[in-house]
């Protein structure tokens, strides 16, 4: 009798446990970081793919499309913060909206421009590697396969509000914020921050006259 | 003993070996939840987390602005940088548009197979020589399976039948491994992006290619057409790149030396042998 109860107390204690891990690795499965850019990824693909929409007429409704996935998953307020680094503290918050506004716009213009040359390619998704116990930011490897070569395309997340936004993106290792950090600190110091919203400006538009 | 008896012990057995069980299962989970490497049969150790990969970010730091490699021959590089645009503009693109006009994708696609593989030595001996002997394995798989099922590298079921990758490797990297920094940048006419080591790199390679022999046997032209041909065939599958890459920067030259610089970085520090 008394070995029945010692079972059935493990029994139960067995229960509590499993009830415990179950409920720890579900708010860890309901927002995982490698699942929304894979969302992310297949809703652009499937924009891309879309009979309807690859008409020339629907351009700009295929593309307001792509963009508006995007926005969902892209954090473009840190990536500004990010690639400004140090000069971000000296913008006042209508400086920094609009050079926000001017980024996000240029990023997006170039990138869609990307990413309908390779819509055909198979997207491989990896791997996620997190920062540590904390799990605030993020490594998502995933790879496209275009002729021979794999091509390495690395999003790095963090987390706010229980959500994973994309601060960066690595193709083959190169850092794009790492890149605009350079170039917009080469900028600032020549020309300040009217100089770089100048030459910001004078991108997007040029994007409009030279055809891809 | 009474047959009752036997199939109450072979119950409280059955219920004993399912909480036995379930505390295995469970102990499991638990490890995996905090575990922070999780090594698999094969050796390899897959990390579920690494805080090393965000170490490099700085959050106020906005660096030197030329931290990433000496560039003494500035000047030179950016004349050969310009030379280089305006021969992709005015000679190499027109071309590349045209020929993907007359040839079909998935031919050129062909095309690039077949010269790729023809690159398998490089690939091979590189791995080797940085001991990477699983990748130089694969290779040698790879070249096999391409140069006889795939006809004669025009098609990939290495990759798609039975799942060897593609390595990456070549003599600049070697030398990388071997300790060698980047020297200083160098921007080649007609070649493109190169630091010191990957110009050394590059002649290293030049014995490896097959091609090369047919320019050491005096075959110039042959040698020559195959280039070109390899070039025009890339280039034509990755129209818009390079467009896009001027349009995404503000100071190209600056942009694709940093850009190259990194990229080398990345490729010398890549897996182990995979």
């Amino acid at each position: 009798m008394l070995r029945d109860k010692f079972r059935g107390a493990i029994f139960l204690v067995g229960l509590v446990l499993l009830a415990g891990s179950f409920a720890g690795m579900s708010t860890a499965a309901v927002v995982d970081p490698l699942e929304q850019i894979k969302t992310t990824v297949s809703n652009i693909i499937g924009v891309m793919q879309n009979q309807e929409l690859s008409r020339p007429d629907r351009k700009e409704v295929r593309r307001e499309k792509i963009m508006a996935y995007v926005s969902q998953r892209f954090d473009f307020e840190e990536i500004s913060k990010q690639t400004l680094a140090a000069n971000w503290r000296d913008l006042n918050p209508e400086q920094r909206k609009n050079f926000e506004r001017l980024f996000s716009e240029l990023l997006k213009n170039t990138y869609i421009g990307r990413v309908e040359a390779y819509s055909n390619e198979v997207v491989h998704f990896d791997k996620e590697i997190f920062d540590g116990d904390q799990r605030s930011k993020v490594m998502v490897y995933t790879k496209v396969v275009k002729n021979n070569q794999e091509i390495p395309i690395n999003y790095k997340l963090m987390s706010k509000n229980g959500d994973w936004f994309v601060y960066d993106v690595m193709i083959e290792g190169v850092s794009l914020v790492r890149n605009y950090r350079t170039e917009f600190a080469r900028i600032l110091a020549q020309d300040q921050y009217p100089g770089l919203i100048k030459r910001l400006q004078e991108k997007i538009d040029g994007r409009e006259v030279i055809k891809n | 003993m009474t047959k009752d008896d036997n199939c109450r012990r072979l119950r409280c057995r059955s219920r004993g070996l399912t909480v036995l069980v379930l505390l295995m299962l469970l102990s499991g989970w638990g490890l995996r939840a905090t575990d922070l490497r999780a090594e698999d049969v094969s050796g390899e150790s897959m990390p579920v987390s690494d805080s090393t990969l965000f170490a490099d970010e700085t959050e106020g730091d906005t660096g030197p602005l030329n931290k990433y490699v000496a560039d003494p021959l500035e000047p030179l590089n950016r004349f050969f940088f310009a030379f280089n645009d305006k021969l992709y503009f005015w000679l190499l693109k027109p071309v590349s548009v045209g020929y993907s006009q007359v040839v079909p994708k998935p031919a050129r696609e062909s095309a690039g197979n077949f010269f790729f593989n023809l690159k398998s030595p490089v690939r091979l001996v590189n791995s080797l020589l940085q001991a990477k002997f699983g990748k130089s394995g694969q290779e040698l798989a790879r070249f096999v399976v391409n140069s006889t099922v795939g006809v004669a590298g025009l098609w990939d079921p290495a990759r798609s039948w039975f799942n060897l990758a593609p390595s990456d490797e070549d003599f600049g990297q070697t030398l990388g491994k071997y300790g060698f920094g980047d020297g200083f940048y160098l921007c080649l006419p007609l070649l493109g992006p190169a630091s010191l080591r990957d110009g050394v790199g590059r002649i290293g390679d030049y014995f490896l290619d097959p091609v090369s022999y047919l320019y050491i046997n005096n075959e110039n032209e042959a040698a020559l057409g195959i280039r070109a041909e390899d070039t025009v065939n890339q280039t034509s599958l990755r129209l818009g790149d390079y467009e896009a890459f001027n349009l995404a920067s503000f100071d190209p030259y600056s942009a694709m030396r940093d850009s190259y610089i990194q990229l080398r970085n990345n490729k010398i520090n890549d897996d182990p042998d995979r």
